[in-house]
């Protein structure tokens, strides 16, 4: 079984490592806030520099952001092509021509084939999606022998174009933000960036304190307990239970044979846990001691001064 | 007394986070769907806390496992983020949600409670999976296909019933075996 890898974290030592987890999030929502009051392309280009610049400040490997995109990458070129194709506004850009023939059709189906056979090699995926779309085009405009039939055109419009680059840099803009700070922030910081901030919400009867504790329990039992999962599985399968095999019936049984003592264990555990906690003189809601505490210094304060000076800044442009 | 049972709480609601991230974590090794939503046993654990400890440490126990279950998704490459609202009812709102199945505060001892508050539960997620797919994400839909039947049929209902089907019947292993009363001694 995979471990399981719980946030996206990577050791470093850049200037986004040594800011206050509070400042971080706080100053990413500002962030992201300012970027939707953004209007046009101009000033998506300068915000996505920006960003670029911040990487770089943060020494932080580009790459290893553009391999966080690679989930929402399929998203990405969706989105682009949805824009360009749907939206008719503004001047008309390209007007080709299209139209079906039993050679068109019998060449997209052929490279199709070939695009998911290359795939199979796990290389160059993106420049071969992108080889598959272009020679799609190609296809469809000229590779006509015989009777055609179904033409239609295609058309591109400029305010198509201008939309689909805007969404896509926006999305962009903001999963590199949100990258930058899954990064760079410990699971355990981040949690314990959330508690102090959410301790207002103790007016609505949510003690953050409490909930933060259990955050943090949690992710220090999951390695454990899958280990404990993996156990019950080599014990089960010594006793003759095929976890990969069998009809779904026989499947079910044996999933459930590794739940059933999971939570047999897990209400021990607890019980246990909670012993432990009550023999340190563990009172809940009371505030308690860490050995590292927050600190807000100086590279914080540049930091909300930046974010607020990008907040308002977008302000202006909106108003403006 | 009273101090003992909170830390119990506050234990229990931890260690089965835990087992329901794990679950998640192993059932979507298997997943039969590309894109998001497995078949898995993760909102089981859930409803237990709802059942054993009311509606408020279920609703608790719900955020603390959307937000856990979305460090794990973005750590396994699996995060689909869009905007915070999007984050917050594709990741947080459906679990939170299934916190209400402890509305049924008799679930332990009656059946037919347990049964109805697992349906609640699971119904209140699936609906607000099939709101974020109808707000967020209606022009991934297939082309000729309406974005409503696209979200909360095609989408959402195959996985959301299979995993629903999945917690019942174990869960029902759990409670006929009277496991689910463990340790449950009442506030004194």
């Amino acid at each position: 079984m995979k471990n399981i890898v719980i946030g996206q974290f990577v050791p470093g030592s850049g200037f986004f490592y040594k800011l206050d987890p509070r400042t971080k999030i706080v100053s990413i929502v500002f962030l992201m806030v300012a970027l939707f009051l953004l209007e046009n392309i101009t000033q998506l280009l300068i915000a996505f520099s920006v960003s670029v610049v911040l990487l770089i400040i943060g020494r932080l490997s580009i790459i290893r952001i553009i391999k966080g995109l690679k989930p929402i990458f399929i998203l990405l070129i969706f989105t682009f092509l949805f824009q360009i194709l749907f939206n008719q506004e503004g001047t008309l850009l390209v007007n080709q021509s299209m139209s079906l023939s039993y050679s068109s059709i019998a060449s997209i189906v052929a490279i199709t084939v070939l695009w998911r056979y290359l795939a199979h090699f796990k290389r160059f995926n993106f420049l071969l999606l992108l080889a598959w779309i272009a020679g799609i085009y190609l296809i469809l405009s000229y590779f006509h022998y015989g009777p055609t039939f179904a033409p239609f055109s295609f058309k591109v419009y400029e305010k198509g174009v201008e939309m689909s680059i805007f969404v896509v840099i926006r999305l962009l803009i903001i999963i590199t933000l949100s990258t930058v700070l899954t990064i760079t922030t410990k699971p355990t910081d981040l949690t314990q960036g959330l508690e102090k901030l959410l301790r207002p919400m103790k007016v609505i009867g949510m003690n953050s304190e409490d909930f933060a504790l259990i955050i943090s329990i949690s992710l220090r039992y999951i390695p454990t307990i899958l280990d404990e999962a993996n156990k019950i599985m080599l014990a089960q399968a010594s006793r003759g239970a095929d976890f990969s095999e069998g009809k779904l019936k026989d499947k079910v049984k044996q999933v459930i044979s590794l739940l059933v003592p999971m939570f047999i264990i897990a209400f021990k555990r607890s019980e246990d846990l909670a012993d432990a906690m009550e023999s340190r003189n563990f009172i809940p809601g009371k505030p308690r001691t860490r050995i590292y505490e927050l600190k807000f210094n100086f590279s914080d304060l540049m930091t909300s001064l930046f974010t607020a000076a990008c907040f308002a800044l977008s302000i202006v442009l909106k108003v403006i | 007394m009273n101090k003992r049972y909170q830390i119990q709480i506050i234990a229990e609601i931890s260690i089965l986070v835990a087992i329901a991230v794990v679950f998640d974590a192993i059932a979507g090794l298997f997943s039969p769907f590309k894109y998001g939503g497995s078949i898995s046993p993760a909102m089981l654990p859930i409803f237990i806390i709802a059942y054993r400890r009311g509606v408020k440490n279920g609703l608790i126990a719900g955020l603390a496992f959307g937000i856990i279950q979305s460090l794990v998704a973005a750590g396994m490459g699996n995060f689909w983020f869009l905007s915070i609202p999007q984050y917050l009812l594709d990741y947080i709102v459906p679990f939170v949600l299934l916190g209400f199945a402890g509305l049924f505060n008799q679930a332990l001892t009656k059946r037919s409670h347990f049964i109805l508050g697992m349906s609640i539960g699971s119904l209140l997620r699936y609906l607000s999976h099939g709101f974020a797919g109808i707000v967020f994400w209606k022009d991934y839909a297939p082309e000729g296909m309406n974005y409503w039947f696209y979200s909360f049929i095609a989408y959402n209902l195959p996985y959301m019933a299979a995993s629903f089907a999945f917690c019942l019947l174990v869960g029902l292993i759990l409670f006929e075996r009277d496991i689910l009363k463990t340790n449950l001694n009442v506030q004194s």
